[in-house]
């Protein structure tokens, strides 16, 4: 009786180790998500699309240049198109050409202190990232005439 | 004698038992070893990774002057940087490459500026990759591109 007790108590002592060793394992092989990577790709992705040329002269040799003029003078022309239209055909082509295809993106550009004063907002991209958990955020300002321009961009795995 | 034999037979078993469990705790701290030593090299060859994709977006030998935030690099540069160079400022055992998208032909002094990728080191077929969008100035047109840094760690 007392080697019996004992034999079950080794039983329960090695279903407590192999749990144990389980949930260990288990834990040791958590997702490596390289948070570094990602944000020095989002950050590098939004600077170098802000940097690139449009083709256009002024007020839309850059990307930025454009995103700018759209943002506070959309009827004014460049090549013969209007920044606006010109703005939301050419950001969203130059993303997508760059992005890697497993990553979503959202770009937001608004006035200096939208969150308090408010204002017009371009958006470009998947808004439902906005909130997704596994999200990198990139950051610049612009300086544009009245007021500055806080442009976002969002990445988010698909 | 039946009880001797039961006895002994419990014995048996209990140092069966206990042997198993050693054997267990054995195999549990060999493997925990191995997956923590698994997990610290790849963190290093990330780590590696990342220390040369920021190198070279920040590299006085290839980013354009005045660009402090850097990833703006300048075609000219690119094209007569050899490998060799470039391993004495970032260390060995990496391979990078630079390429405007739709370019496929590599930069040499006899066909720049009409080309669109650099190539730097041997390609290993074993590497971790990481990649990252730059610009690339063209010097001879003063346009600003969007190309593609790619760079690779040898596992």
């Amino acid at each position: 009786m007392k080697s019996q007790t004992s034999i079950v108590m080794i039983v329960i002592v090695i279903f407590i180790l192999i749990g144990l060793g389980a949930f260990l394992f288990i834990t040791s092989l958590k997702s490596y998500i390289p948070n570094e990577y990602n944000n020095l790709y989002a950050h590098n992705l939004l600077l170098s699309i802000l940097r690139k040329d449009t083709g256009y002269q002024a007020p839309c040799r850059t990307i930025s240049d454009l995103i700018v003029c759209a943002h506070t003078t959309p009827e004014k022309r460049c090549g013969g198109e209007r920044c606006a239209d010109l703005s939301n055909q050419m950001v969203p082509n130059e993303i997508n050409k760059i992005i890697k295809p497993n990553f979503d993106y959202l770009l937001i550009v608004e006035p200096d202190f939208w969150e308090i004063y408010g204002g017009y907002r371009l958006i470009y991209g998947n808004q439902l990232i906005e909130k997704s958990k596994n999200r990198w955020q990139a950051n610049e300002k612009v300086l544009a005439y009245e007021t500055n321009l806080n442009i976002k961009l969002i990445i988010a795995e698909k | 004698m039946r009880i001797g034999q039961a006895h002994l037979m419990e014995y048996v078993l209990l140092t069966f038992f206990a042997v198993l469990i050693l054997l267990l705790i054995a195999f549990f701290l060999t493997g925990w070893q191995i997956t923590g030593a698994e997990s610290q090299k790849q963190e290093l060859v990330l780590q590696k990774s990342l220390f040369v994709l920021k190198s070279f977006s920040n590299s006085p030998y290839i980013n354009r002057r005045g660009f402090k935030e850097g990833s703006m690099f300048e075609d000219s540069k690119l094209t007569v940087l050899k490998c060799e160079d470039l391993q004495n400022l970032f260390g060995k055992s990496w391979w990078a490459e630079i390429y405007i998208p739709g370019y496929t032909e590599i930069c040499t002094e006899e066909n720049y500026p009409n080309c669109g990728y650099w190539k730097f080191c041997e390609k290993e077929s074993e590497s971790i990759i990481y990649e990252i969008p730059v610009n690339i100035y063209r010097k001879v047109s003063g346009n600003v591109d969007i190309g593609i840094l790619r760079v690779g760690v040898k596992i």
